[in-house]
């Protein structure tokens, strides 16, 4: 056959139809009513993390064992991830597209193991850096992450601190079973390495103040919450009677625990806290008196059953009314019954009381925990105040001009993630207050999904492409037809062992269960290059990246918009687009 | 060396010889024992390539012509509804220039359902792109499918190896098998174009202009006509070979005869005998066997039959509406020529009844008997 001359006919390459690109010449395009697009977005976690942390990029690193990389993540958005990862109550989870498939992705727990195994210096976001020297008075989580940011951005903090050493209510506030000292202190040293001054042991008054704001441009103020609500009932001032910051403060104060019958008022994390310090003082029996039901319990479910597994016992629908005593020492709380009735205007289920006759409860100790208010310092006098806090706007400006606040000063809720998200929105706004040549425009394109968070390394950089504001959802059939992985446990302290010390109560994940775990992650709204949207397109029209990277490009004159690419795509980056 | 075999058989044997490296079919009757046989050789290793199990006819020929176009040698075979089943992927075959040789049973197309030789299911296929050749006997067939792989990858065409239901396919005759080294001599080992590459991924058959599949057409239109004269070498070499060859249609008898009688297939045997015996009553009829029937050799059959006066068609189908189908493309072949002979259909064996010589030689009284010829075929119904 070599030596006969081939005809056109017979020509393998001329007479076989077959294409090696597209279907070429059918120019399919012209019939569809949709553009695939490729859109990278804001994961629902990431949305939902008042801090703004990306974890989906921590997730990536983590699953690759790089805890350096994730570590840094968390550090592009927050100065405190192992702090975080102790004690958030991570509204990230209850967030996470794999809930009703195998269960959220334990991102807390992913947090806390980029913190523990991880090293990582803060980043310095050079290009906004416009020197203005900032006071910030209170180092609780509101106040280190407002300088943390602010010396990113290139301005030098003056931090003040009343307390011997900085931390706030995550040094002296939250035990250390649940926070312990050593992760808070390693979070403050990444931050000591920026151009942030810490003052201990200065207390603020209105002079000391007025030279604060003299030699600064701007002025941030998160005193915190630390004043005790009383009860307002008879005998709150019987020994034994004690407020709950101050028994989880003082050790003369948790002495008293020993072997004593104590109970507990209130239902938030420092009534547990202090319900769970005092049994690990020795105390015989420990109760939690609420008087709505745990449904409406302010502190976290999972303190709340940690609390439970350690012996402390809640009983809801009650309220004290008097504590009695004898020679001015406690001997009993005087309990009435409650029932809930139709909402407040803050939205909760109302407690009235049960027309019944009182009961008495034996007790050695009378914790009270119903919450906590700012101190009324006079210096703050001339701010404007709302319901017991500093009025503040969305960028956390008070009524004065280069007056800023945050935290529990402010009325945000009262959580440490909170006090971050307060913080870094103060310093954005200080920032903008100072530079003058930043809009809210620019915050607002980098708002993570409805807001109010947002990325504050996107803002400096703005990657392309990545919109903020949208939120991936990825087609709920596609996640039912990816594999299950499993969640990893989170292995815990024994109850019966715990109480007898102050050792974590929650252990970490170690690296390889932490990688496996960061692996469950479906990277919702970042494309991963996985080619499913390529592999499933039956026109052949969705193109890969260049070498350099980039998206994936539709070939808009062949796709038919049947959007098969959208629907397959794990992460909802590939959506069905609009008009073409 | 010689056997007595069945058509099947000997038609299995030969694919064997021919080293095919992937075979997919579905079973049907008549066809059957070709494809339990090559899977018996398979089960044993004695195939060497493989078979594939498929769903349906229209998959084997989908599997076949895929694999062909990756660059290996694919056989299949089937029959009747399974060819009528396969119609949409036959044009797939031949439009992507596949070499897949198919050994095709004639049956009877239901409705109703029977299991007869008829034509008719073959020539339904007449316009899909596969060349075609109607064998007379078991050794025909056998040494047709050694033919037509080498045809076929030559030329890029696939082609159908055309038996007869019963009369080949079940029907036992000695069959004369060359060694495997022979017909390794004969047949090259495979050398199709691998149109699928892993690191250059193509789409076949993609959509095209008016214009490119103006072009593919006439391209393939070329290639069957380069494909006659590859047929017509290929069955010399097959005769230098091995001591047989049929042409592309076959002449015998005087040239002063007053009649010429068209066959295909079996009814050549039968009319061979029944011509010898007219002979012997003094009535010279010569005889056309027509093999090729796609590419159509018109040359061949006008040089066969110019210079007669009268040609009488018998076969086996029916193109319901006009007549038999060869019938027909005779009268085409012939029309313009410059003294064409007058030309006759008799439709006979129909439904696979009996077309014995006492029907052949009805056949050639009534041819030279009649007045003149009508435009439409007659029906000589035979015995069952």
């Amino acid at each position: 056959m070599a030596d006969r001359t081939c005809p056109p006919c017979l020509d393998p390459e001329t007479i076989i139809p077959i294409s090696r690109n597209t279907t070429a010449v059918f120019k399919t395009g012209s019939w569809t009513a949709v553009r695939p697009r490729f859109v990278e977005k804001t994961s629902p976690c990431r949305a939902a993390c008042p801090a703004g942390n990306d974890i989906v990029g921590a997730a990536r690193a983590a699953t690759r064992g790089d805890f350096d990389a994730a570590l840094a993540v968390f550090l592009e958005e927050s100065p405190l991830p192992g702090v975080c990862g102790r004690v958030c109550y991570h509204p990230c989870q209850t967030a996470c597209n794999l809930i009703g498939l195998d269960g959220a992705v334990n991102v807390r727990a992913l947090e806390r193991a980029a913190a523990d195994h991880g090293q990582a210096a803060p980043r310095l976001l050079s290009e906004a850096g416009c020197d203005k020297p900032v006071a910030v008075v209170g180092s609780g989580p509101a106040g280190l992450t407002c300088a943390y940011h602010l010396a990113r951005l290139g301005h030098p903090v003056t931090l003040m601190e009343a307390a011997e050493r900085a931390g706030g209510l995550m040094t002296d506030g939250i035990p250390g079973f649940r926070l312990p000292l050593a992760a808070v202190e390693k979070d403050l040293q990444r931050i000591w390495s920026l151009p942030v001054n810490l003052h201990t042991q200065r207390f603020v008054d209105e002079k000391s103040l007025a030279v604060l704001a003299d030699e600064h441009a701007a002025v941030f103020l998160s005193l915190g919450a630390d004043a005790h609500l009383p009860l307002n009932v008879p005998g709150e001032d019987l020994n034994g009677v004690v407020s709950g910051l101050a028994f989880l403060r003082s050790s003369t104060l948790r002495a008293k625990a020993r072997d004593a019958k104590v109970v507990v008022i209130g239902g938030g994390n420092t009534a547990l806290d202090a319900a769970r310090t005092a049994l690990r003082c020795g105390a015989r029996r420990v109760q939690v008196l609420y008087r709505r039901t745990q449904q409406q319990m302010p502190a976290f479910e999972d303190e709340i059953a940690e609390a439970g597994a350690e012996g402390v016992t809640i009983e809801m629908l009650v309220a004290p009314v008097a504590f009695v005593g004898s020679a001015g020492r406690l001997e009993a709380v005087r309990l009435i019954d409650m029932r809930l009735e139709a909402p407040e205007a803050d939205g909760r289920l109302r407690p009235v009381p049960v027309n019944e006759a009182p009961r008495e409860l034996t007790c050695d100790l009378a914790i009270i925990a119903a919450g906590q208010a700012p101190r009324a310092e006079p210096f703050l006098h001339g701010l404007r105040w709302e319901k017991g806090r500093i009025w503040v706007d969305g960028w956390g400006r008070t009524s004065q001009p280069g007056w800023f606040a945050g935290g529990d000063l402010t009325p945000a809720r009262a959580s440490v993630v909170d006090a971050i998200a307060a913080g870094k929105r103060a310093a954005a706004g200080i920032h903008l207050s100072l530079t003058g040549n930043q809009t809210d425009d620019a915050l607002q394109a980098v708002t993570l999904g409805p807001g109010p968070a947002f990325s504050i390394a996107a803002w400096v950089e703005c990657p392309p492409g990545w919109q903020p504001n949208q939120v991936a959802r990825p087609d709920p059939n596609t996640l039912l037809f990816t594999p299950p992985k499993h969640p990893q446990q989170l292995p815990e302290e024994d109850p019966a062992v715990r109480v007898q010390s102050s050792v974590e109560v929650a252990k970490g994940l170690d690296p390889s269960q932490a990688s496996a775990e960061a692996d469950r992650c479906l990277c919702c709204g970042t494309c991963v290059g996985c080619d499913r949207c390529l592999t499933f397109c039956p026109e052949g029209v969705v193109c890969p990246p260049d070498q350099a990277g980039g998206d994936y490009t539709v070939r808009d004159e062949y796709c038919k918009g049947c959007s098969i690419c959208a629907s397959v795509c794990v992460r909802g980056v590939m959506e069905p687009g609009g008009e073409p | 060396m010689r056997y007595f075999m069945t058509g099947n058989h000997a038609v299995a044997t030969a694919v064997r010889q021919c080293r095919p490296q992937v075979v997919a079919a579905y079973p049907i009757t008549p066809q059957t024992p070709i494809y339990e046989k090559l899977s018996d050789w398979e089960a044993e290793g004695k195939l060497g390539g493989k078979m594939m199990r498929v769903e349906s006819e229209h998959s084997a020929m989908a599997a076949c012509l895929s694999a062909s176009l990756t660059g290996v040698r694919t056989f299949t075979a089937t029959s009747s509804q399974g060819l009528a089943l396969m119609h949409e992927m036959l044009h797939f075959a031949s439009g992507c220039r596949t070499a897949v040789v198919m050994a095709a049973v004639n049956r009877t197309l239901a409705a109703p359902w029977a299991f007869w030789s008829d034509q008719t299911d073959t020539l339904s296929q007449r316009d899909t792109g596969w060349m075609q050749i109607y064998c007379e006997d078991n050794q025909e067939s056998a040494d047709s499918i050694i033919q037509a792989f080498k045809v076929a990858e030559e030329v890029h065409l696939p082609i159908m190896v055309v038996l007869e239901a019963n009369f080949i396919s079940h029907f036992m005759e000695p069959v004369d098998i060359p060694t495997q080294e022979e017909v390794d001599a004969f047949l090259p080992a495979v050398a199709l174009p691998r149109r699928f590459d892993l690191d250059n991924p193509g789409y076949v058959s993609p959509t095209v202009t008016q214009r490119q599949y103006e072009g593919y057409r006439q391209l393939s239109q070329e290639a069957m006509q380069h494909a006659l004269e590859v047929i017509r070498r290929v069955d010399h070499e097959f005769g230098e070979c091995f001591g047989r060859s049929y042409g592309l249609v076959e002449m015998t008898g005087a040239p002063d005869a007053d009649l010429v009688l068209v066959t295909t297939a079996t009814i050549t045997s039968t009319a061979r005998a029944a011509l010898a015996e007219l002979e012997q009553e003094g009535i010279k009829v010569a005889l056309c066997k027509l093999r090729i029937f796609r590419p159509f050799p018109v040359a061949a059959v006008r040089a066969a039959l110019e210079g007669f006066s009268r040609v009488a068609v018998v076969e086996r189908n029916i193109s319901l509406g006009r007549e038999g189908i060869f019938c027909s493309e005779i009268k085409a072949a012939l029309v313009n020529s410059p003294s064409p002979p007058k030309v006759q259909g008799y439709l006979a064996g129909i439904g696979g009844t009996n077309v014995d010589p006492e029907l052949i030689k009805r056949v050639v009284h009534l041819a030279l008997e009649a007045g003149e010829f009508g435009d439409g075929p007659l029906w000589m119904r035979g015995e069952p």
